[in-house]
């Protein structure tokens, strides 16, 4: 029933979606891990990364992965912006971290209807997308794939080994680490966490605005809605992973990237979220902190 | 209450057929905001499935409402719904926080696909007719049950072991609440009323397909009414559902294309503002007038 060049197919496509996801799911995770606020405008983040990368092939003819360089700024600017004027306030308002994960969570969503249809006011609901630069394909075994979406699986692959090495090696990683594990610890060491906050949370909305980069390529077709599935996405590989794992995030993002991707290739693509949704259900079932909680 | 309730049963011969409908909509958005609040407000588990259990309602009318006779159909929609949240409930309450909050948002998402799927690949059709009637007196009699429901029910054991869950779930367990019994049925009755809202609204429509019945909106607006108009007494949702109702139809009927923006933005406002909503705010004053003499 599987032929050698569909599973060949499914091995591969499977292994892009999974790197993207990833990458997606990476800032999600990173930013409720260290602070505990669930973004769930995740995705609309993502949408906005994608139309700056679609307004900076269209007005200033850049490549789609050279737009990396003005995407990372600009989302970065306005994560900080975001923490400042909104989320700073909740932070010291909030009397516990309950408080604050249940006010934020409300935040976040009413932020996602403001960005949602700000940006159908501004770029209207249709669907647009750019030509990429055709890169050629590449035939392995039989089977054609595009240059543009191997490129597209380093890229994400090259993200997060830079992401590791950051968290790992450099002495901001290390505090948001610590705030993760022990936020009162991390004080007590002179950790100023609210730093470690607002950084975390540029830092989150930059990843969600580079994997916008990922899925326009990928997809190229952008609107101001395409971000609920992604939130959706990340939501799952969150839970999947485990809060503040980041090997959970990497295995987890695989696991869910074969299992869309065979959905959408021998199933039927309607199904893809419902059998994400299903697999988050039995996760749950079985290890109720994740897979890899820490 | 017995004299509001009075005046709303002679209403139809005294106002137009517009404010008519419009007052069935404040009462459908009273009746859901309370049964919101009867759980997650109470509880404090966020819970953005509303909309889910309205849906089901709604399709039980759908599906039901040409064979059986109307208050029978709202009967049965009751028990499915009240079994599908027991049902739901034994999964999901074991999950503490964020996680229950994006259990429930995908709820509604995932049956929405489901359908859809299921339209397009065994039925072919999309959407489906409904008995067209006049809902005013179901809803204002479903809407004055739940309220007296659980005016009674804050007062009885499930109430006060639902408060004491919500103020501190290890206290309750050390005092021998047995929390998942009653979490289970806490969340089972207020589900049970958005169903019976959700089949007793749907001739309203006259068409409606899943997008209709399961519109993100009736998970986030009970969420939003409850919190504007305060989490700690049964009148704050009254007052946040009856405000953002008629702000709403406003809005709608005057600035269609702003309406999500504009919600969004008071939804920020209000948590930055108010953070224990509208009564809070009174209620605080109040107490600081009763402390403080003249």
């Amino acid at each position: 029933m599987i032929s050698p060049s569909l599973f060949l197919d499914i091995l591969i496509g499977g292994l892009i979606l999974g790197a993207i996801y990833s990458v997606i799911a990476s800032g999600l995770n990173l930013q409720y891990g260290v602070t505990r606020m669930l973004n769930v405008a995740h995705g609309d983040f993502l949408m906005l990364g994608a139309y700056i990368t679609y307004f900076s092939v269209t007005l200033l003819h850049l490549n789609p992965f050279a737009s990396i360089i003005i995407v990372g700024p600009l989302m970065i600017s306005v994560g900080l912006l975001i923490y400042a004027l909104i989320f700073r306030r909740v932070v010291t308002l909030s009397r516990t971290a309950g408080e604050l994960e249940f006010r934020s969570l409300l935040l976040f969503f009413g932020l996602s209807f403001v960005i949602q249809n700000l940006a159908m006011i501004l770029w209207t609901a249709n669907y647009r997308g750019y030509e990429a630069p055709s890169l050629g394909s590449v035939t392995i075994a039989g089977v054609p794939f595009e240059v543009s979406r191997i490129l597209i699986a380093l890229l994400s692959i090259l993200i997060n080994v830079f992401l590791y090495l950051f968290l790992r090696f450099t002495k901001i990683g290390l505090a948001m680490r610590a705030t993760v594990d022990q936020p009162e610890g991390a004080q007590l060491v002179a950790i100023n966490i609210y730093t470690i906050f607002a950084i975390s949370f540029g830092l989150g909305i930059l990843l969600a605005g580079w994997s916008g980069i990922l899925v326009s390529v990928l997809y190229s077709a952008i609107n101001p809605f395409m971000g609920v599935p992604y939130t959706l996405i990340a939501l799952v590989l969150v839970v999947l992973a485990g809060v503040g794992s980041f090997k959970g995030n990497i295995v987890g993002g695989f696991i869910l990237g074969y299992l869309a991707y065979f959905t959408m290739r021998v199933i039927h693509s309607a199904l893809t979220l419902v059998v994400i949704y299903a697999a988050l259900v039995v996760i749950l079932l079985v290890r109720p902190r994740g897979l890899f909680a820490r | 209450m017995i004299a509001v309730f009075a005046v709303l049963l002679a209403a139809p011969f005294f106002i137009s057929a517009y404010y008519l409908a419009m007052l069935t909509s404040v009462l459908c958005w009273i009746g859901l905001a309370v049964s919101w609040y009867f759980f997650s407000g109470v509880t404090k588990y966020v819970s953005l499935g509303s909309a889910a259990f309205f849906g089901v309602g709604v399709y039980v009318t759908a599906a039901f409402g040409k064979v059986l006779p109307f208050p029978l159909v709202i009967l049965l929609a009751g028990v499915i719904v009240f079994l599908f949240a027991c049902g739901i409930g034994l999964v999901t309450l074991r999950l503490r926080g964020i996680f229950f909050a994006i259990f429930t948002y995908g709820l509604a998402e995932l049956l929405n696909n489901i359908i859809l799927f299921w339209e397009m690949k065994v039925t072919g059709t999309r959407g489906r007719f409904v008995i067209s009637m006049n809902v005013y007196y179901p809803i204002l009699l479903i809407t004055f049950a739940a309220l007296l429901t659980i005016l009674f029910l804050m007062r009885s054991k499930i109430g006060l072991a639902l408060r004491m869950i919500g103020d501190c779930e290890e206290a309750a367990i050390h005092f021998g609440v047995n929390t998942t019994k009653y979490k289970i049925l806490g969340f089972a009755i207020s589900s049970l009323f958005m169903g019976l809202l959700g089949a007793a609204f749907a001739p309203r429509w006259g068409y409606i397909d899943s997008g209709i019945a399961f519109n993100p909106l009736y998970s986030f607006m009970p969420a939003i009414m409850t919190l504007f108009g305060g989490a700690q007494i049964l009148i704050g949702p009254i007052v946040g559902a009856v405000i953002i109702s008629i702000l709403e139809e406003y809005l709608l009927t005057t600035f269609k294309d702003y309406f999500m923006l504009i919600l969004g933005s008071i939804m920020i406002i209000v948590i930055l503002t108010l953070p224990d909503g509208l009564t809070g705010k009174l209620l605080k004053r109040g107490v600081k007038a009763l402390r403080t003499p003249p």
